[in-house]
């Protein structure tokens, strides 16, 4: 006996034979939906028979940069059926609908969201950080929210044991102008003073050997620049409206 | 006689409390010595694990999942690598997923032993029992030593297998404690089982029904206490648990005395699983070729276990890159508080103890 997960196409089926309009996506892994709809989608998949959600797995948001999805894994028990269903929500005011009234599994976990996302659950009973503590500057899972003051971070680059992608051997630091490993894709833009020390080196933080005092410079530049990402500069412990 | 009312007032128990098992705290607003409110204050031992992960590559993120629940590191390691194998299509050989099954149950047993124990000091059988299970729990942790060097986070299993192989002294050391152990639970069932301090504090006291059970997403024993037979090992197997006999013991009250006898019972469970797979344990390799730098297609994937807790799941989205691009845990402690409040109001403040106790949570994992 093996747990079957249903196709999220198929749940789309039957979601939009009930509310026409709602499904934004469908895939064979899960259902996407607005986040205005999730609270009368939850229920008819925890009230229909044959889906039969019961059961909330896991609740998580995730931060695609243009939006956020709130990540439903829900089963059914009696069934030994799973599916995945998702909410999307703007990344400006992110603002889901909280389903700790469908299940009350999910009480805790859209705190923690809050928390740690900063997606704001409208309705729920009692929504206030639970990890941190009131007043934490910004929320940690943010993409924008980064170790580096100015909101930059080097990131992982390609192993210094590892070959660089179509190459077969170790490139030859040494020459200026050898093949070097490629940079990683940044997250928000290019670094301050960077743009142009990158173009001669090509390298960056982390790849020994690579990288110049040039990008060096850049960086300790990033350190003194003047703009801070929204996320810091947040007001404390003020939720989002 | 007329019920004596006083103004309402908080008491604190935690952060730093014998029976709150770390650094958890209950804020709890009492009329005399009944509760009308809990809250639960969290976080003093928040890392922000899922953070540092985005920063770093699937194989270095596997000594946090040891970090988690600090008392079940197998199978916190388990779980991870099943959801990498599975975003990565990663093949284990089968004497790795033996070994990886042999470690879980022992974990188990090492995780019920300190669950139980625990639980009946919280009762007020104060250490002796607690004592009498950290001797067996001893033993498990020597084999967990001899294998792969470390007792508590182990950080044994690898992305496609486990680290080592087991060494030669480690068989007899197993078939030894798997001969006596049987006859250890007998003696705990003995000494626990008709015990009055535990009968008279844990019977009746924070019943979960099946129903709440479900709709508030209780997993493990807490689950099986209530009577429901749900078991990830036996609805969606892993490894290779589906070559093994074993049963799902549950209760039928949901109270916390259900949920003690259900964790005694799996103990059992555990060992037979544990025989089995001795006897069955095939050669060969131990783990499959990975690349340390391991880049899994785009896409994302949800795996699970039943760890001791409960239903462990990790959520793992990976966009292409060397590191995950989301790293979520589905925590099982964490999500078994949601009743903690329900059944603890209108109780008094020491049967709050006794349900925080058989809830059997792990500080380490709620945070993270």
């Amino acid at each position: 006996m093996t747990t079957v997960a249903i196709a999220g196409t198929d749940v789309a089926e039957r979601i939009k034979a009930a509310f026409p309009d709602s499904v934004i996506e469908a895939t064979e892994a899960s259902v996407t939906v607005p986040a205005e709809r999730v609270v009368e989608v939850a229920r008819f998949l925890r009230d229909d028979p044959e889906l039969d959600c019961k059961y909330l797995n896991c609740l998580l948001g995730v931060d695609w940069l243009e939006h956020f999805d709130v990540i439903y894994v829900l089963s059914s028990l009696a069934k030994n059926q799973t599916l995945v269903l998702e909410a999307r929500t703007s990344h400006d005011e992110p603002v889901v609908p909280s389903v700790s009234g469908v299940w009350q599994g999910a009480y805790l976990q859209e705190r923690e969201v809050y928390d740690l996302m900063g997606i704001s659950f409208s309705g729920h009973p009692d929504l206030k950080r639970i990890f941190l503590w009131e007043g934490f500057p910004g929320h940690p899972l943010r993409k924008d929210f980064l170790a580096l003051p100015g909101g930059y971070k080097p990131g992982l680059q390609r192993f210094p044991f590892e070959f660089p992608e179509g190459q077969r051997s170790y490139p030859n630091l040494t020459q200026p102008d050898g093949p070097q490993a490629p940079s990683v894709p940044r997250l928000v833009g290019p670094l301050p003073g960077q743009a142009a020390a990158e173009e001669t080196s090509g390298g960056q933080l982390g790849v020994r050997g690579g990288g110049s005092t040039e990008t060096r410079t850049g960086q300790t530049d990033v350190t003194a620049a003047p703009e801070q990402p929204d996320a810091r500069a947040e007001p404390e412990g003020e939720p989002p409206a | 006689m007329t019920e004596l009312h006083t103004p309402p007032y908080v008491v604190n128990i935690g952060p730093q409390h014998p029976s709150t098992h770390g650094v958890f705290r209950l804020r709890v607003t009492l009329d005399g010595e009944r509760i009308i409110d809990a809250e639960m204050v969290l976080g003093y031992l928040h890392r922000s694990m899922e953070k540092l992960a985005e920063e770093r590559t699937y194989t270095q993120n596997i000594p946090f999942t040891d970090r988690m629940d600090y008392l079940a590191a197998m199978t916190g390691n388990l779980g991870y690598c099943l959801a990498v194998e599975k975003l990565a299509n990663i093949e284990v050989p089968e004497r790795g997923s033996y070994l990886r099954v042999i470690f879980a149950e022992l974990q188990r047993l090492a995780s019920h032993c300190m669950a139980n124990g625990t639980f009946v000091n919280d009762c007020g059988a104060w250490q002796t029992p607690l004592m009498y299970m950290f001797r067996e729990r001893e033993k498990i942790l020597d084999l967990f030593e001899m294998t792969c060097g470390a007792r508590l986070t182990t950080n044994y299993m690898r992305i496609g297998g486990v680290a080592f192989d087991v060494p030669d002294e480690w068989y007899p050391g197993i078939s030894s404690l798997m001969g006596e152990m049987p006859d250890r639970i007998s003696e705990y069932e003995e000494m626990l089982l008709d015990n009055e301090i535990l009968l008279v504090r844990a019977r009746d006291i924070g019943v979960l029904t099946p129903e709440r059970a479900i709709n508030a997403s209780a997993s493990g024993p807490l689950l099986r206490g209530s009577g429901i037979a749900w078991d990830v090992r036996k609805a969606d197997p892993y490894c290779v648990y589906d070559r093994f006999d074993f049963d799902i013991p549950v209760g039928h009250q949901g109270d916390c005395f259900d949920r003690f006898i259900v964790r005694l019972e799996e103990m059992r469970q555990s060992v037979r699983i544990i025989q089995q797979a001795l006897e069955q344990l095939p050669g060969g390799p131990v783990s499959s070729p990975v690349p340390l730098a391991l880049r899994p297609e785009p896409g994302e994937a949800y795996a699970r276990i039943e760890s001791p807790k409960g239903e462990l799941g990790f959520y793992l989205v990976s966009d292409g890159g060397p590191a995950p691009y989301r790293w979520h845990v589905r925590s099982p402690s964490f999500i078994n508080l949601s009743v903690l409040k329900d059944l603890s109001v209108g109780l008094s403040l020491a049967d709050a103890i006794v349900i925080l106790g058989s809830l059997d949570i792990n500080v380490g994992e709620i945070d993270r």
